[in-house]
């Protein structure tokens, strides 16, 4: 296993005569947690879906744990290859109930990777670990909005990812609920796993995060710890000076 | 010989002696009724008293000996001679049976007009009872539906009893029925008219209301009674019927719909994609049925009856290859373009459809009837619970329980339901949505093909046979609400119904229309449909 779980390199994506992304390159280790901050439309959820399989880069390529090339692949290849996305807004399936959710991040498609006791094992650590095990029959379009923030981290951790990408996990949360699922994260943290978090709230960022990148139009502006970040003068310009 | 003769009289007088008045019960002497044969006018309506009874309660070996008789003497062939008389059609002797020669100048019994009347009914009567052909048999009711007021009461109750054949056998009851409404016995009639009232049908009551022309309904208060008694009951029975009728047609015909819409409402609950070609899926399913039938022909003609069954695995296999490749060469690349998906599967709808008529050309094909799909049971009125709607109906039955298992409780099924849900999350947790599309995509052909099957003994089976149910199976889906089973069901009984018992009101084309509009209607009301999934449609 490589040091480097992603790497992105030279990245541009085009909307038309947008560059959402700008020959974007970034490194992120295994056993990170890796903050992903930047003001609206600096590329951040363009990047997620570029590494996820949704988005096609124009050009530059993503690898995955220092061989394997992911911009060619489709989405449920990536997926099986151990990279899970959680969506910016909470993306459950309302006809199914949390246990089902979890079972087919655990054990999906057509070939079945664990058996139904392990499988069984498997959805009672998950739901434990996110704190639904109450809620286990429930039907997931029944939640509350934390509920289903933590029902889809809950999904994408199923399969034991490498990388786990989260969109926005605090958006539209409680302090209350907030506080927990930076507790969560940070759980979540193992050295054979890398963590990337895109988030605005940068309270919960500096709870959680080892380093910070922040990107601004498409490209990266600065990559420190949540301290230097704060103290860093362009930073500041693009987030305060307009 | 003449011991013989001497032993049957005496037994004839003992028996008469013994069991007297019921002269039926008694032994038959059979020497005494040739003699009458061969007497004059009186003796010969003795001999045709006798003859009756026999057909009415004879036992069967004198019944087998009487027949005969009265077609030999109404033809001129019974020659009566000293020692009895011989049949000439055949040269036995009348009652011995045994091969003999007329002795003697042999006289034959001439008929007078009356006897030569009852002779015929009498003639008719032993027939019914004991000629071992059906057509025989249905000749002989003929003749005596002539003059039904002739014909002895309880005849026709013990030959419909005794009658394997179970087409002449309601023809023999009917014709009991007239015979006894048109009795000379009052109390007989009003017997009939009960009897008729417990079996419902329209024939039954137009046999009943034309009593009430009859001069006994006005001159019998009785009788008047018996006939209202019995309009009003056969009136009832018959409202019944049509009720149950209309029941079990919208019944089935909600099963076909459903059939044809299930598969539709994978497809399109999964992937948005308005499958036109489902129509002619579906026809080829019937076809498929169809070559399936031809091939027992000739391969095993001894399965020919069981190709129903047999033909369920091949005509789903068939169709969903169809489909398979249907979704792998041409929808995977027009998702993103829904109108560009219904264009290109009318397309394919116009191709599958043309290339069937070079195929196979234009007319119906001709399906055999196997026998579990033939007939069915009269229940009430005029309502026959028939087989072959029975046969859809189970099918569809089986279809739902095996659609819904293989949803609700399958991998696959759990793969369907979140793709159709959220089918970004899905794939960026891995389910193969492509995979889940083309399968599911398998699926929904497949189950089109069964409906085809299905609805082969029912309907007509042609080329643009599919044009009738594509319409019809959107509807539903889009009653049910996208992709819910549920909802196609409910939606299907719903429409099944509604057009049922609109279009003998107004026509069919009426009841399209009407169903139209208030699947209009109601769409403005709950635009989602009957039950909708709760979930982000792009």
């Amino acid at each position: 296993m490589s040091l480097t779980a992603l790497l992105v390199d030279g990245l541009t994506v085009r909307f038309g005569s947008f560059r959402a992304l700008d020959d974007l390159s970034l490194a992120i280790d295994y056993g990170e947690v890796r903050a992903i901050i930047g003001p609206n439309g600096a590329g951040k959820t363009t990047l997620l879906d570029v590494i996820s399989g949704i988005t096609r880069p124009k050009q530059g390529r993503v690898l995955f744990d220092g061989a394997i090339d992911l911009t060619g692949l489709s989405e449920a290849a990536i997926a099986r290859a151990g990279l899970r996305r959680k969506f910016q807004k909470p993306s459950v399936f309302e006809g199914l109930s949390v246990r089902q959710h979890i079972a087919i991040g655990a054990d999906v498609g057509f070939r079945a990777r664990l058996d139904a006791p392990a499988l069984e094992d498997r959805i009672g650590e998950v739901l434990e670990t996110v704190g639904l095990v109450d809620h286990s029959n429930r039907l997931a379009g029944e939640l509350s909005h934390g509920q289903k923030q933590w029902l889809e981290i809950g999904m994408v951790l199923a399969s034991d990812p490498k990388v786990l990408m989260l969109d926005e996990p605090v958006a539209g949360l409680t302090d209350e609920e907030t506080e927990r699922t930076a507790a969560l994260v940070r759980a979540l943290k193992r050295p054979d796993r890398a963590i990337v978090v895109v988030e605005h709230d940068m309270d919960f960022v500096e709870r959680i995060a080892d380093r910070v990148t922040v990107l601004h139009e498409g490209r990266t502006l600065f990559e420190g710890s949540m301290a230097h970040v704060r103290a860093d003068a362009a930073v500041v310009e693009v987030y305060l000076g307009r | 010989m003449n011991l013989t003769r001497l032993t049957a009289v005496l037994a004839g007088l003992l028996a008469a002696l013994l069991l007297a008045p019921s002269a039926r019960a008694q032994a038959l002497d059979r020497a005494g009724l040739i003699a009458n044969l061969c007497g004059n006018a009186s003796a010969m309506g003795e001999a045709a008293s006798v003859l009756t009874g026999l057909a009415m309660s004879g036992d069967a070996a004198d019944r087998a000996f009487a027949v005969p008789l009265a077609r030999a003497v109404i033809d001129r062939k019974l020659a009566c001679d000293d020692a009895g008389a011989v049949l000439t059609e055949n040269g036995l002797d009348a009652v011995t049976r045994q091969p003999r020669a007329a002795a003697g100048e042999p006289l034959t019994p001439v008929l007078s007009l009356k006897n030569r009347a009852t002779y015929e009914q009498v003639d008719a009567a032993l027939a019914l009872r004991a000629a071992p052909e059906a057509s025989q048999r249905a000749a002989a009711l003929k003749t005596l539906e002539r003059r039904p007021a002739l014909i002895p009461e309880g005849l026709l109750e013990a030959a419909a009893a005794a009658e394997p054949d179970a087409g002449l056998k309601g023809e023999i009851e009917t014709l009991a029925q007239t015979a006894a409404l048109t009795a000379a016995d009052p109390a007989a009639r009003i017997r009939a008219l009960a009897r008729i009232a417990d079996n419902p049908s329209r024939r039954a009551l137009t046999q009943v209301s034309a009593l009430t022309a009859d001069p006994a309904y006005a001159a019998s208060p009785e009788f008047r009674a018996a006939v209202d008694d019995a309009t009003v009951r056969i009136g009832r029975g018959i409202a019944v019927g049509d009720v149950l009728a209309t029941a079990y047609n919208g019944l089935s015909f909600a099963s076909i719909l459903f059939m044809a819409a299930i598969g539709l409402a994978i497809i399109f609950g999964l992937m948005g994609v308005i499958n036109l070609a489902q129509g002619e899926l579906i026809m080829i399913g019937a076809y498929v049925t169809w070559l399936v039938q031809q091939g027992l022909r000739v391969v095993a003609p001894s399965l020919l009856d069981w190709y129903l069954v047999l033909a369920i695995p091949v005509a789903f296999f068939v169709t969903a290859a169809i489909g398979i490749a249907l979704e792998a060469s041409l929808l995977r690349h027009l998702y993103k373009r829904p109108l560009m998906s219904l264009l290109a599967t009318w397309a394919v709808s116009l191709f599958l459809m043309n290339l069937v008529r070079v195929v196979f050309g234009t007319q119906n094909l001709q399906f055999e009837t196997p026998f579990y799909v033939t007939g069915g049971v009269p229940v009430i009125g005029d309502f026959i619970f028939t087989w072959n709607r029975m046969f859809a109906i189970l099918f569809a039955v089986v279809t739902l329980a095996l659609t819904w298992g293989l949803v609700r409780r399958t991998p696959f099924g759990l793969n369907i339901r979140a793709v159709t849900q959220n089918r970004d999350m899905a794939a960026c947790i891995g389910i193969p949505t492509r995979r889940v599309d083309m399968m599911a995509f398998g699926l929904g052909s497949g189950l089109a093909g069964l409906a085809g099957l299905a609805l082969s003994p029912i309907y007509s089976v042609n080329p643009q046979m599919g044009q009738n149910f594509i319409i019809d199976a959107f509807m539903v889906v889009v009653l049910g609400g996208v992709g819910t089973i549920a909802g196609t069901v409910v939606a299907a009984l719903g429409i099944g119904q509604i057009n049922v018992l609109i279009e003998p009101l107004w026509g069919a084309v009426a009841a399209k229309v009407i169903v139209l509009l208030m699947i209009i209607a109601f769409l403005q009301w709950r635009p989602e449909g009957l039950f909708a999934v709760k979930g982000r449609r792009k």
